[in-house]
């Protein structure tokens, strides 16, 4: 289906491929009736054997028929016939098939099933020449490289012996991004980051390995099928460090028909002793390298973008060896809590989380009420969460508000805010500048280490002015340098951007925004407002920055007043939760959706003048709202 | 090193040859097609699918035998609950999703037997929250999760079946240095298994947990000079991944993030003229799979401000007024 050439053939031409496809036909079906009916008659020989292997070779994607081989070869083993004949025949016979189908699911899964059938019999170094060669003639093909992850597994090599021989692939070769894919994942295993964090949780886990359990038990279920187990490979090495490589999933059999001998490892189905929190945290800490290996690595990046400007794998690579570089945390914390009395208690999070991670207390005893969410999306996952402030709170009681961020049922975050008696409202917002100091012992560590590669990649820039890979490196590390100081730079390289990639412009455009906004929220903490020694924004102007997209609109949740006019904007997706708002001016943007704003319960101003809010239905989001008034001129559905 | 890519030829398609995908779908069978259709008979209920789908964006499923392709669909329902592509093939995952969409879009869901169609998917998920395709290989694909997911959401039976969790920690587990997806951890991303994770992640609420503008990236950089996309770097573009791709930016709400006007050129180019229907790209053989994700590019990209084509939602891949009538709740509202 992929890739045949449409080719103008003469009538003889036709005629003959007409007749010689007519053959096919004939012989297909022939041979497919006839493995069918042996199959419905259950005869597991050595007839279906041929019948289906010379079909196979031909079609090696029908599954029906590498299912029926399964079926007879697990019929032969439970007849005592010579396992490793058989084996060696299916050998040859899917090497066959991959040859003429490299990128058969179904072929390269059987060639798995007899190697885990084979077990400690197989010839493992025999299947990674199998790779070698597949590899040779198509650098790419990632069932090939499946499997061979799959065979390193199986201890057909280690680690360090696959990563020499990605070193060497990309060094004598074009397409390289398989390699530098698999490098990405050999990396952390050979040289595991090592901070505190990542050990403690290891710890926590009591694991081995760094993988939680994966086994396929199904509890009991009133369903048509028998209880499958797999069966997972010792996942133990013999390497005094922790080199195991992820295994790859073992074969799922049913209970009656067991293929695989005693011997095999079985695992008990244990409950796993992480928490999902720790999980996640472990998945993700155990997915860098430590910090010396990425120093290291990045020598070799820098010799691959200096012979090849233009090979964006090395580029996409280099992207995740720099790391999240992002001031702003993705883990979830405490932006902001606001509390005004007779309405509501909102809370923003830096990153989203379900509203059982969030608790509400007041006057130390539980919130009644429930958690909910404006977050646009349906997600079940939200970065603003509210509730209505409760009934029995007298305007001249002082009220004390907890809110705490949760991990199986312990706090991890907490704020406390108290509503002083007489007062209507109080506001607690923490300065994203606090997170940026606060992740820092990244951005410390690399800060000279950025500073240097930010050299290099200026000086290939003057070579290669544009290529906009570089343009769009040096703005990743500029970023993460200093947002503030090359403010200038990173605009002018994004503008260069928009001109020397134009297919991607939007995207350029957007992250200029997001910079923007970042920027914006830096300097918010530098400002004080009258209220106390909390410092935060009522009035926040992003007006004439040019912005095509808000991004972090929960850093703005205490924001009574919110200038958004004479940018780029086509939507207002994010003003959403902006729970506070009294006052939004949107004018002369590209609006042509306003977007679900019905949860702005307190707006009571809002102007869209010179849009492009042309037909009514695109003020349908504003029917909801308590507005006091509403510009409209400037849009086609202003006379509506 | 020059870019991987193909060069649009100078007299190609410019216009959306509507009336000409509508014959090449309505005769696509086993008299006009007979060797293709016969050598496909392992994938036949997607094929179906394809072509139930294909006409139904081009409104124009009263072409088809209604009666004959929901009769085929239920007949290759076996007694574990899984449908099979046609007869004499074993049941699969994948094929039970197509049963299940095309029944949809008929409106015949009731005839099958849903509750054993649940309980042989719930079999199917693993303790690591992954899923084999069938119960006799050991297989695990994402795409098998979407599947098996999709599937659900579709009878409305996503909240007391599978593990949601690990299900989801799975997805992440197949998640690599690129903010892509591939087929099973280790496995290199690729635009097939990115739709599938964003897919499954957009039916369980819980896009949030993905850095969208990293993975954004990514897929916005498929697009190729020719303006259309690749399934992965250094690949050449093919129409298919005008779908793959578009899909998983549509559920991220970055759509914006690639040319439209050149990916619209590149894939009008995919037609073929004589015979309708659309090519992977320009100059070769066209097909039903191909015709679908062509036409369903361009729905996504509002070609022709919609007036063309039905409106199809990016993750189930089906006309989306369909899904409305059928009471299927759509997440809207995508990533914001």
């Amino acid at each position: 289906m992929h890739g045949r050439v449409k080719v103008r053939s003469t009538a003889e031409q036709e005629e003959a491929r007409k007749k010689e496809r007519g053959k096919k036909l004939l012989t297909y079906k022939g041979a497919m009736s006839r493995v069918q009916s042996k199959r419905d008659d259950g005869q597991f020989d050595e007839e279906a054997l041929e019948i289906t292997a010379k079909l196979l070779v031909r079609n090696p994607d029908i599954a029906t028929l590498w299912n029926y081989r399964k079926e007879i070869l697990q019929f032969m083993r439970e007849n005592k016939e010579d396992g490793d004949l058989v084996c060696s025949r299916e050998k040859s016979l899917t090497e066959t098939c991959i040859k003429e189908n490299p990128k058969s699911y179904c072929a390269w899964n059987h060639r798995q099933w007899i190697m885990e059938w084979l077990g400690d019999r197989a010839d493992w170094s025999e299947e990674l020449g199998l790779c070698n060669r597949f590899l040779d003639l198509d650098e790419r093909n990632f069932h090939c490289w499946d499997y061979r992850r799959f065979v390193v597994s199986r201890g057909g090599a280690t680690p360090r012996e696959e990563l020499e021989f990605t070193t060497a692939k990309i060094e004598n070769n074009i397409s390289n991004y398989s390699s530098w894919h698999y490098r990405s994942k050999l990396l952390p295993l050979i040289h595991p980051n090592e901070s505190m964090e990542v050990k403690a949780l290891v710890q926590a886990g009591g694991g081995e390995t760094l993988q939680p359990d994966r086994e396929t038990v199904q509890p009991e279920r009133d369903t048509v099928q028998p209880e499958r187990e797999t069966v997972q490979p010792n996942r133990e090495t013999e390497q005094p460090d922790r080199e195991t490589e992820q295994p790859d999933r073992g074969t799922v059999q049913s209970n009656r028909e067991s293929m695989q001998p005693d011997s095999e490892t079985m695992h008990s189905d244990m409950e796993t002793v992480q928490s999902d929190w720790e999980i996640k945290h472990l998945n993700k800490a155990t997915t860098r390298p430590n910090w010396e290996t990425i120093s290291g690595e990045l020598d070799l990046v820098r010799n691959a973008y200096y012979t090849d400007p233009n090979d964006q794998s090395v580029w996409f690579y280099h992207r995740w060896l720099l790391g999240p570089l992002s001031f702003l945390s993705n883990r979830p914390s405490l932006r902001s809590v606001c509390a005004r009395r007779g309405h509501h208690i909102a809370a923003s999070l830096s990153a989203p989380i379900g509203p059982e991670s969030i608790t509400l207390t007041l006057d130390e005893s539980l919130a009644p009420g429930a958690w909910r969410s404006l977050d646009v999306s349906s997600d079940k996952l939200s970065s603003v969460w509210f509730q209505d402030f409760p009934d029995n709170y007298s305007d001249d009681v002082e009220v004390n508000i907890r809110v705490s961020i949760d991990s199986n049922e312990s706090p991890i975050e907490t704020k406390s805010i108290s509503i002083a008696a007489g007062n209507l409202s109080e506001v607690f917002w923490r300065s994203p500048e606090e997170d940026f100091d606060a992740s820092n012992d990244v951005v410390e560590r690399t800060a000279n280490l950025l500073e240097e590669e930010l050299e290099h990649l200026k000086e290939l820039g003057e070579m290669e002015p544009d290529n906009k890979w570089i343009l769009l490196t040096i703005v990743y590390v500029m970023r993460a340098i200093d947002p503030v100081k090359y403010i200038k730079d990173i605009e002018d390289r994004l503008l260069k951007l928009t001109e020397v990639d134009n297919l991607r412009v939007n995207y350029y455009r957007d992250m200029q925004s997001k910079y923007l906004i970042e920027n914006q929220l830096m300097q918010c903490g530098r400002q004080t407002e009258s209220g106390g020694d909390q410092s935060y924004r009522t009035d926040c102007s992003l007006s004439g920055l040019g912005l095509t997209r808000l991004y972090h609109c929960q850093y703005f949740l205490p924001v009574t007043h919110l200038d958004v006019s004479w940018n780029n904007l086509s939507n207002l997706n994010g003003v959403s939760m902006l729970f506070h708002l009294e006052r939004l001016n949107a004018d002369d943007n590209c609006l042509v959706e306003i977007g679900d704003i019905r949860g702005l319960k307190e707006l009571r101003f809002l102007s869209l003048q010179h849009n492009q809010l042309d037909y009514s239905e695109q003020l349908e989001p504003l029917k909801g709202l308590q507005l006091k008034e509403c510009l409209l001129s400037g849009n086609g559905a202003a006379t509506i | 090193m020059n870019t991987v890519d193909v060069k649009l030829p100078t007299d190609a398609v410019k216009d959306l040859l509507l009336k000409q995908h509508i014959k090449f779908i309505e005769s696509y069978n086993s008299e006009t097609n007979h060797y293709e259709y016969t050598m496909t008979e392992y994938l036949r209920i997607s094929g179906i699918y394809w072509c139930v789908t294909a006409m139904d964006l081009m409104d124009s499923i009263d072409k088809l035998d209604r009666e004959a392709i929901v009769g085929f669909v239920l007949d290759c329902q076996m007694e574990c609950g899984a449908f099979r592509p046609c007869p004499g093939h074993d049941p699969h995952i994948i094929c039970t999703l197509s049963a299940v969409q095309i029944l949809i879009t008929f409106d015949a869901l009731n005839k099958m037997n849903i509750d054993a169609c649940i309980n042989y998917i719930i079999s199917l998920q693993c303790k690591d929250g992954s899923f084999t395709g069938d119960s006799v290989n050991g297989e695990i694909d994402t795409r098998f999760t979407f599947c098996a997911v999709a599937t659900l959401s579709l009878l409305n039976r996503l909240n007391d079946t599978i593990n949601v969790d690990s299900a989801v920690e799975f997805i992440h587990l197949s998640s690599n240095f690129d903010g892509g997806f591939g087929v099973r951890p280790g496995s290199e991303s690729h635009s097939g298994q990115v739709y599938c994770a964003l897919g499954t992640l957009a039916l369980l609420g819980r896009l949030s947990e993905i850095d969208a503008d990293q993975l954004g990236w990514w897929l916005c950089e498929r697009q190729l000079p020719s303006g259309g996309l690749n399934g992965r770097p250094q690949k050449l573009p093919d129409v298919c991944y005008s779908w793959w791709v578009l899909a998983s930016l549509a559920i991220i709400n970055r759509l914006h993030w690639i040319s439209k006007n050149k990916l619209v050129e590149y894939i009008l180019a995919c037609q073929d003229m004589e015979t309708g229907g659309f090519s992977d790209r320009p100059g070769d053989w066209p097909d039903p799979f191909h015709t679908l994700f062509g036409l369903a590019g361009l729905s996504l990209l509002g070609y022709n401000d919609g007036r063309s084509l039905a409106k199809v939602n990016p993750v189930y891949c089906m006309k989306e007024s369909r899904l409305e009538d059928s009471g299927i709740s759509i997440p809207t509202n995508y990533y914001s």
